[in-house]
């Protein structure tokens, strides 16, 4: 190789500072606090009315919830530093979730509990934000549910409550009367969130606000919920018609309980979502297929979060179908 | 409102066409210019001149083994031939010349009168010698050795009338301007290649304007404002039905692109009227009121341009070559510019890369991606080295036009990743740069 001399630029050039970064030069610059946050904002409107609906106990189930997933999220930073910073607000985003699906009158060690499955096992030992296969919240109820049933019980969380409205769990109340159950609870009520359930997942009508904020924003794709109504409505319609005595109609199913709560904030949720456009619509039907399924042939009285584990779990599987790569060696 | 319409489609920071002032100034030839003679992957020159030479406008200063010849934009004395760095971000030998403002060669002098039309042979000799079958008008990537093949019979020729960053208004602007030259271009391009089809791609709002003066010798070709609908590739597959693998040259595939820019200095070459040693080039950015455009002697100095129009480097804090998405940015404002046709000047940096956040597979780079590339798992896998798994997601289809590294909510380096990554597949090792 013939050496040739570094040319010398003759006088001083008018660039000391300059930044030498990558491109694109020009990005839309969220950054992950941003996005949480967003996230947050979309359940506030949720925690607002489950306030104005329980008052006191609903506020400290979700400071609780906040307070402990954050000092476990530092301690864990502390000790095992990571890329998953405590400030990327993530934990608070999973807190608050979890907070949605305790019941009211949930005890601090319950909630410690929950937080620790959630921050620790669901998130951190993963890997952090972006690495968890199943949803930390998740699955962070499913051990609480398995764990205490007795603790996760909404009936009995909300039996002092003087509410005009049946103070049993709709579906429990299905679980145990059948179809007939249908007939206690007025639709209304349920969409205003007048419904024993756990602290702000029952708020129908103020979690479809949180949701549409998010697709306006584009966080969550539309093609994730939607498919998830389909496959429910459609398996509801099947097996309503197949058996009207035991099985309630579609409408009744997606107002009780967090049905919506999870098709809009848990299902959607980036990291264990399907990234292609015909996988989400795919995994969208198969939770709300496999939801029903539970419902309607298990012991579970409600079975979201089995619903929405075997789903996330079935997502890198859905995500092998992708389109063909325009322009590499294959062409 | 419209900005308020802008957050809810996150395209807030999507770059779009700027206010622009239509002349086109002509700049003053500056003291000292910087001819790079090597374009990696591209061509090669081999100087004809040595240091202590005294050049005149128009001489030819270097020539590749095809006859291709660089020439001096600007009258005066080879200072010396050495290595420089040139805007494309790499290492090339380069001549300076240092001017001396003598007259350059007439073109009488230079050229014996028109090519007759109709004789290939003439015109590609004549379109040599003239500098204008530059290195960068070989379109389209090419890693191959650079050893002379047969060319397959050429079957499209497209001519760009809009540039693929909205910023760049240099083809747009010409178009307008000389339209007549540019039919005249489509004339001779028509008979020199008979059998091939001719498209022109104009800006959506000229259609009508463009299909009264140039349908009768080319297809006219809409391109919206938009940069995801100008991307250069996604517009040739689209307009020849078929996609052109990314690691080949268009060329190879018997398809040319050329610039508006190109095609004028074709017809002057011709003509026999005068060299290609002038180029045009767009200046904007965020803090820019309307974007200026200037034609310059070629291998002037970025601060050379930039100080015609009362701009100083100092004032901004990135000085992008190119365009805002695919753009360089720049360490000096003594680089030599040949090879772009715009200049972005950054004075805020609003959205730094984060160089530690990690991936949240929100998917939204593989959902923007034109080439449909799985780049949520590509980045991830280069991130931990698994460079063994990435070669069935095929990442050499990624041309690089940064959307991804746009829309990441995580502000990862997505462009600079599967660059990498691709540049691990091809070279294995280090990539050097070495002479013949």
């Amino acid at each position: 190789m013939k050496e040739i001399k570094m040319y010398q630029q003759p006088g001083p050039t008018d660039s000391t500072m300059l930044d030498v970064a990558v491109g694109p030069h020009s990005r839309m610059g969220t950054g992950l606090a941003q996005v949480h946050q967003r996230w947050v904002i979309a359940l506030l409107p949720a925690i607002i009315g489950s306030i104005y609906y329980f008052g006191a106990p609903s506020l400290r189930i979700f400071g609780l919830c906040i307070g402990f997933a954050l000092v476990i999220d530092f301690v864990a930073e502390r000790l095992a530093p990571s890329r998953d910073l405590t400030s990327n607000w993530s934990s608070v985003l999973f807190a608050l979730m979890l907070g949605f699906m305790l019941p009211v009158n949930a005890p601090w060690w319950l909630i410690l509990t929950g937080c620790f499955f959630m921050v620790i096992i669901g998130k951190k030992l993963f890997g952090g934000v972006g690495g968890f296969p199943a949803h930390p919240v998740v699955l962070s109820v499913a051990v609480l549910q398995l764990s205490w049933p007795q603790r996760m019980d909404n009936t009995g969380a909300l039996k002092d409550l003087d509410w005009q409205v049946t103070m049993v769990e709709p579906l429990r109340m299905l679980k145990s009367q059948g179809a007939a159950a249908e007939s206690h609870y007025q639709w209304l009520d349920m969409l205003l969130g007048r419904q024993v359930a756990g602290a702000a997942e029952g708020m129908v009508l103020f979690i479809a606000i949180g949701a549409l904020f998010l697709l306006l924003l584009r966080e969550i794709q539309w093609q994730v919920p939607a498919g998830f109504i389909v496959g429910l409505v459609a398996t509801s319609s099947l097996l309503h018609l197949s058996d009207p005595e035991m099985f309630a109609t579609p409408l009744f199913h997606l107002l009780s309980g967090g049905t919506l709560f999870i098709g809009v904030f848990l299902l959607t949720d980036h990291t264990t979502s399907p990234v292609n456009r015909l996988p989400m619509i795919l995994y969208g039907i198969l939770a709300g297929v496999l939801l029903m399924l539970i419902r309607g042939y298990s012991l579970h009285a409600d079975g979201i979060v089995y619903a929405v584990l075997l789903a996330n779990l079935c997502s890198p599987l859905l995500d092998m179908i992708k389109p063909q790569v325009r322009g590499g060696e294959n062409v | 409102m419209q900005r308020l319409f802008d957050v809810f489609r996150n395209r807030a920071a999507l770059p779009t066409v700027p206010d622009y002032d239509p002349e086109i100034r002509q700049i003053e030839d500056p003291e000292r210019v910087i001819i790079p003679l090597d374009y990696p992957g591209r061509i090669h020159y081999l100087p004809t001149v040595k240091a202590g030479d005294t050049v005149r406008r128009g001489q030819v200063v270097g020539r590749s083994r095809l006859g291709n010849s660089t020439l001096a934009s600007i009258s005066g004395r080879v200072r010396e031939i050495a290595t420089t760095w040139t805007a494309q971000s790499v290492h090339s030998p380069a001549v300076v010349i240092e001017n001396d403002g003598g007259e350059g060669i007439p073109a009488g002098e230079m050229f014996d009168g028109p090519v007759a039309p109709g004789d290939p042979r003439a015109a590609l000799k004549r379109i040599r010698t003239a500098g204008v079958n530059a290195p960068w008008t070989l379109s389209g990537r090419d890693y191959g050795t650079g050893e002379i093949t047969a060319l397959p019979r050429l079957e499209a020729v497209i001519i760009t009338g809009v540039q693929e960053e909205p910023t760049i208004l240099t083809s747009q602007l010409l178009l307008e301007q000389q339209a007549e030259k540019v039919a005249e271009g489509l004339r001779r391009i028509r008979i020199l290649l008979p059998d091939a089809s001719i498209w022109l791609t104009v800006p959506a709002h000229l259609q009508s304007w463009a299909e009264d003066r140039f349908s009768e010798f080319a297809d006219i070709a809409p391109v919206p404002r938009s940069y995801p609908g100008r991307i250069e590739r996604e517009v040739v597959a689209r307009l020849i039905g078929r996609q052109i693998p990314n690691r080949e040259s268009y060329i190879s595939r018997g398809v040319i692109v050329q610039d508006i820019e190109n095609i004028l200095a074709m017809v002057d070459a011709l003509d026999g009227v005068s060299p290609f040693i002038q180029k045009c080039l767009t200046i904007s950015g965020p803090t820019i009121d309307k974007a200026v455009t200037v034609r310059f002697a070629l291998g002037s100095s970025l601060r050379h341009i930039l100080a015609s129009q009362g701009l100083k480097v100092s004032d901004f804090v990135r000085p992008v070559v190119g365009g805002p998405m695919k753009g360089i940015a720049q360490y000096s404002d003594l680089t030599p510019v040949t090879y772009n046709s715009g200049i972005h000047l950054i004075a805020q940096d609003l959205s730094p890369f984060d160089p530690i956040a990690p991936c949240i597979f929100c998917g939204r780079c593989t959902r923007v991606c034109p080439a449909k590339i799985q780049v949520h798992l590509l980045n991830r896998m280069v991130e931990f080295g698994q460079f063994n798994s990435t070669g069935k997601l095929h990442p050499e289809a990624c041309h690089e036009c940064g959307l991804c590294a746009h829309v990441c909510p995580a502000q990862r380096p997505i462009v600079q990743l599967l660059h990498f990554c691709n540049h691990e597949m091809t070279h294995g090792e280090r990539y050097v740069w070495s002479a013949e």
